[in-house]
């Protein structure tokens, strides 16, 4: 039997940071991927060449699979954080899901509408790819519906804000807004990435002061189980961006638009440098530091 | 005492008969420059370098490096005494350490080395296993 209503008893704290985050998402998520004008796409996908068209179906179908992926795979946390009693935390995350959705949306929307795609994609998902998507991923959201344990939440965190959206999302929609921006083509593309990107910075934000006061509630052992997790999943994930360029070199002897591996790899690495070290920096905070005094702002 | 000839001819010596490390490293081709940076407040006088020579899951030879060989190698990694003591004694993980910037990647493509965490593992636990003295001091 439900005990007190946290809105009758004390209110809701406006100071918390998740509440924040719920008054960004209130404003900047609320875009309609089918307002999206397409029909410029449309005329630049035909003047492609198959090796551009190529690269451009498989990185459209990296995202829009990954993000099927973790709409699939949040309300677990979601559901965790609600019996928890984390009201706060619970209602910036029914944005999250919400734009989890839209984004599965516009990128489906895309491969129907633009590259008018009707076969099978998933030749696309390489064997790191599977490593994260179809096993990691999966796996550590859907352990909290047996383990709600601060470890679990720690490890389903890392390997979807910090992994999965914080390394390989945000990594691609970068790497692929700045090259689609140079090439000055797809602009329908570029503005639903823009859109998106804006999106997952709060959802990183989230991840970030989700483990930060997972560490500061349950101390180090969560800090060393951050770590560990990190270990085993960096691997794949920067794997993912060698076999997108690798699969391109094999086909058509170069990568497409003049893709830069090292570009790719190197701000992965630098996103994961500022995410990690903002998280280590939890240890020496207090739990009102992380609540309340924007300790998630400059990730 | 790590970082010195003998040590490197060591942990050559251990890495080859490594047969975990033989697998990890199978189709591993590169040698690499490992620098631990000058720190004269720690009696650190000069930088110091060692070589490894490593290919398919052996390594070839392992010595002080010379001026050449920083030149050559395929990789140079470079990090204060504290890291690398972290390192040896196996509190850090090698790819963490050079994800996190606490081992920095002076020459040589982090992508090609992240599918070789295992190998990275492995050699570390060959060093390890060498038991050398680490000083208190390095922290």
């Amino acid at each position: 039997m439900r005990q007190n209503f946290k809105t009758t008893s004390e209110g809701l704290n406006r100071k918390h940071v998740m509440l924040k985050l719920w008054e960004k998402a209130k404003k900047l998520g609320t875009w309609n991927p089918s307002e999206i004008d397409l029909n410029q796409d449309k005329i630049d996908w035909k003047k492609r060449s198959e090796s551009e068209q190529d690269l451009i179906t498989h990185v459209t179908t990296l995202f829009v699979s990954g993000e099927e992926a973790v709409t699939i795979d949040l309300l677990p946390m979601i559901n965790v954080i609600a019996n928890e009693g984390h009201l706060e935390e619970e209602i910036y995350l029914t944005s999250f899901l919400w734009e989890e959705a839209k984004h599965v949306d516009f990128f489906n929307r895309y491969l129907n509408e633009v590259m008018q795609n009707t076969g099978d994609l998933s030749r696309y998902h390489s064997e790191s790819y599977k490593i994260i998507f179809y096993k990691e991923l999966p796996d550590a959201m859907s352990r909290l519906i047996k383990d709600s344990s601060p470890m679990a939440l720690a490890e389903a965190a890392v390997t979807y804000n910090l992994v999965v959206e914080g390394i390989l999302a945000e990594t691609g929609y970068n790497g692929w807004f700045e090259i689609l921006q140079q090439a000055g083509i797809l602009s329908g593309m570029s503005k639903g990435i823009e859109l998106v990107q804006r999106d997952e910075s709060r959802h990183l934000r989230f991840g970030v002061y989700l483990i930060s006061r997972l560490i500061v509630e349950h101390g180090d052992l969560i800090w060393e189980a951050v770590q560990k997790r990190m270990e085993i999943l960096l691997p794949p994930a920067i794997n993912i961006i060698n076999e997108l360029f690798d699969y391109q070199k094999r086909l058509y002897g170069e990568v497409a638009f003049g893709l830069k591996r090292e570009d790719f790899v190197d701000y992965a690495v630098l996103q994961f440098q500022k995410r990690i070290d903002r998280i280590e920096k939890a240890r020496t905070k207090t739990i009102d530091e992380i609540l309340f005094k924007n300790f998630i702002d400059e990730i | 005492m790590i970082f010195t000839d003998s040590w490197a001819r060591q942990w050559a010596k251990k890495l080859s008969n490594n047969e975990a490390y033989r697998i990890a490293a199978s189709n591993w081709e590169g040698d690499i420059v490992l620098i631990m940076t000058k720190d004269s407040k720690l009696g650190i006088i000069e930088d110091l370098k060692v070589y490894l020579n490593l290919w398919h899951g052996k390594c070839l030879c392992g010595r002080v490096a010379i001026e050449k060989d920083e030149k050559d190698a395929k990789y140079v990694i470079v990090a204060p005494s504290r890291e690398w003591k972290n390192i040896f004694e196996g509190s850090l993980d090698p790819i963490m350490a050079l994800m996190r910037g606490k081992l920095i990647l002076k020459k040589g493509s982090l992508s090609s080395l992240l599918p070789y965490v295992s190998a990275a593992k492995e050699l570390v636990m060959s060093a390890i296993e060498l038991d050398t003295d680490l000083p208190e001091e390095w922290e």
